[in-house]
């Protein structure tokens, strides 16, 4: 298209990608470093009350002021911006032609950035909106809406229009239809903070919202990215286009409808319940083609999992989905709800989604991108292999300590145990869980260095020393 | 999109289908939820919350926009508001649900609401990880404004368990608009 030359106007290739990476990266090390924070604070209450220095800055990390923090950067900091890093780099990759604009991108992402320091420090001074997971105030909502999401769909949409292959692969689709499942998403989450809706409508908006932030963007979005890794580092191809069709589909049929299994407690409607706990159970099918249609895809390829950091993490964060997605289909049922609705299990198992499965996908994703962007192999091979099982062992030792406090507390609360012999029974499982935090953030601060010097001091590529797929190995 | 047929059936099927989803879920069930009635303490609760949403007027929170009451010739915010508004800023609903579930709590934290209870409540925060005790029929179990004064200012002096931070940064009038607020929670 005759367009495509006259948006550079001085960018490079890849700027926006570039400069997406490195901010998701950024903001996964702040993200991180909230969440240990206020596992800290649950762990010692006391911690930093009192303490003179601290003065007006008491208030601002407060727990109930940080958690909300934390949530929001790893949403909407870490997880998004690296999706749509991904986008800036794979729809072009996908599509043979450049990004739509280079320049939007890099203004997306910069607005971005500075939508997410204003909605950080407006929910540290006290602005939340009280609607977990939609936290920010209807001002930021709106922003929200259009300088972030409106502006990366134009640019992506933008570029497959102006495409040079004759078909789409699934990963466009999956980036297409996320954005605009994400739109409608965030938009009904934001109903209730725009319009005067009330009461049980309130509540259902916000965890249709809550669940679908997950259902529609990030599982899909992360799914997407792995089509796109896994296939490319193995120099496999996909296992099954068909098997993609099923899992595009399914997902766009009935990902959405489990809203309400969130509310299970709740005084809904019993056709409400019913409806969503089963539609939840259907959330196998996608989850379980998608996992199918990957594992087949490295089919001989197995052994550069121990030689490929990017593939560790991309696999390891797929097969990570098959536990994901069994509990998540049984444990919204009542049989199992009952039981475990409101303990520590349930962060388990959000932590299992978003750290577990799709940030291991990302970062999988991060590595690879980050080599070829800046056309270097990465600064250090040990380095990445040690953010892999810092995040690793972290991770499960993360989810061991709050499943087994989960279950702790549903107990409790089966055998009307004295609520506060239960809250004492679990503390020793809180102080666990910030070790195993501690060492997350730990692996994702040397991710951050090894980025960076991969960016300024890798060993750059040339046609000598470049191996046939990838930069690195 | 030029000539390319089956994109064009691929987009349309996709809108049909999300739609549908939508319909089935926001639109079925966002109908007959708001057809239910308001029960007496919905109403109770609607004169005393007014909105508890961030509102402009109130860029911090402060409950400045809440409903008003006179009392002794002298007029100020409904404290029980105030207190609800303060319940929300802090974040006390990341660990207190107000959601006696229908399915075990009945013993322990008392009967679950009625669907009604909750018409003209926004935001409801209901709650969903219960790292401490619910707290809808606190003001049944514990009806003393002093007892949440102390519990709010320094938790460990009457729960030597407690694992909930203090809030001895809040303003002497915000304590006792959020001690209010526990209370009139029956």
């Amino acid at each position: 298209m005759s367009t495509a030359t006259a948006t550079y106007e001085g960018l490079k290739p890849g700027t926006a990608a570039k400069h997406a990476f490195f901010s998701a990266v950024v903001w996964l090390c702040i993200g991180t470093s909230f969440g240990f924070f206020t596992s800290l604070r649950i762990a010692w209450p006391d911690l930093l009350n009192g303490v003179e220095v601290m003065g007006p800055l008491t208030s601002a990390f407060a727990f109930g002021r940080v958690r909300p923090l934390h949530i929001t950067i790893v949403i909407f900091g870490w997880i998004s911006i690296a999706f749509v890093a991904a986008m800036y780099y794979m729809t072009p990759a996908l599509c043979n032609c450049r990004l739509w604009s280079e320049k939007l991108g890099v203004w997306n992402i910069w607005l971005w950035n500075v939508g997410l320091v204003v909605g950080g420090l407006s929910l540290i001074m006290g602005a939340n909106s009280g609607r977990e997971y939609q936290e920010l105030i209807w001002p930021l909502d709106i922003y929200v809406l259009t300088a972030i999401l409106g502006l990366a769909s134009i640019n992506v949409f933008m570029t497959v229009l102006q495409r040079r292959t004759q078909g789409i692969y699934i990963t466009v689709w999956f980036f297409m239809a996320a954005l605009i499942m994400l739109f409608m998403t965030y938009f009904v989450g934001a109903i209730p903070d725009l319009f005067p809706v009330t009461g049980l409508n309130e509540a259902y908006m916000v965890w249709w919202h809550a669940h679908n932030v997950l259902g529609l963007w990030i599982t899909p979005v992360s799914a997407a990215i792995a089509y796109y890794v896994i296939p490319k580092i193995t120099g496999n191809v996909l296992y099954s286009h068909k098997i993609g069709h099923l899992h595009f589909w399914t997902i766009v049929a009935f990902y959405s409808t489990p809203g309400a299994h969130h509310l299970m407690g709740a005084p809904l409607p019993e056709w409400m319940k019913s409806f969503a706990s089963v539609s939840g159970v259907m959330i196998l099918i996608p989850s379980l083609a998608f996992i199918t249609n990957m594992v087949l895809t490295v089919q001989g390829k197995w052994n550069m999992f121990s030689s490929n950091v990017s593939l560790q993490f991309a696999l390891t964060g797929t097969l990570m989905a098959v536990p994901l997605n069994f509990q998540g289909a049984f444990q919204q049922t009542r049989a199992i709800n009952w039981y475990i609705h409101g303990t520590h299990w349930i962060v388990a198992h959000a932590h299992f989604a978003l750290l577990g499965f799709s940030t291991f996908i990302e970062i999988g994703a991060t590595y690879y991108a980050i080599a070829k962007l800046f056309n270097r192999k990465i600064y250090s091979q040990s380095l990445a292999t040690t953010h892999y099982w810092l995040t690793t062992i972290g991770f499960v030792g993360f989810w061991t300590t709050l499943t087994l406090a989960g279950l702790i507390q549903a107990s409790g609360k089966v055998y009307n145990t004295t609520f506060i012999d239960v809250v004492y029974a679990t503390h020793p499982y809180m102080v666990g869980r910030s070790l195993f935090g501690l060492t997350i953030v730990l692996g994702q601060w040397i991710f951050l260095y090894n980025m960076y010097k991969t960016a300024t001091a890798g060993e750059p590529v040339t046609e000598k020393n470049a191996p046939a797929t990838v930069y690195y190995t | 999109m030029g000539g390319y047929k089956e994109y064009k059936i691929g987009v349309i099927m996709f809108l049909v289908v999300f739609a549908a989803s939508m319909f089935m879920t926001i639109g079925l069930g966002g109908v007959y939820l708001a057809k239910i009635p308001a029960t007496q303490l919905a109403l109770s609760k609607q004169v005393h919350y007014g909105s508890s949403a961030w509102s402009i007027k109130d860029p911090l929170m402060k409950g400045l926009n809440q409903p008003m009451v006179t009392k002794r010739g002298k007029s100020f915010n409904d404290p029980v508001g105030v207190g609800k508004k303060i319940f929300i800023r802090e974040g006390c609903w990341h660990c207190h649900t107000l959601l006696p579930e229908q399915s075990m709590d009945w013993e322990y934290f008392g009967a679950p609401p009625l669907a009604g209870d909750f018409v003209g409540e926004s935001p409801t925060v209901i709650g969903s990880d219960r790292k401490a005790p619910d707290l809808m029929h606190i003001g049944s179990r514990m009806p003393s404004v002093a007892w949440h004064l102390q519990h709010h200012k320094d938790p460990r002096s009457v729960q030597n368990k407690s694992i909930m931070q203090s809030f001895d940064f809040l303003d002497k009038k915000e304590l006792k608009a959020l001690a209010k607020y526990m209370v009139s929670l029956k």
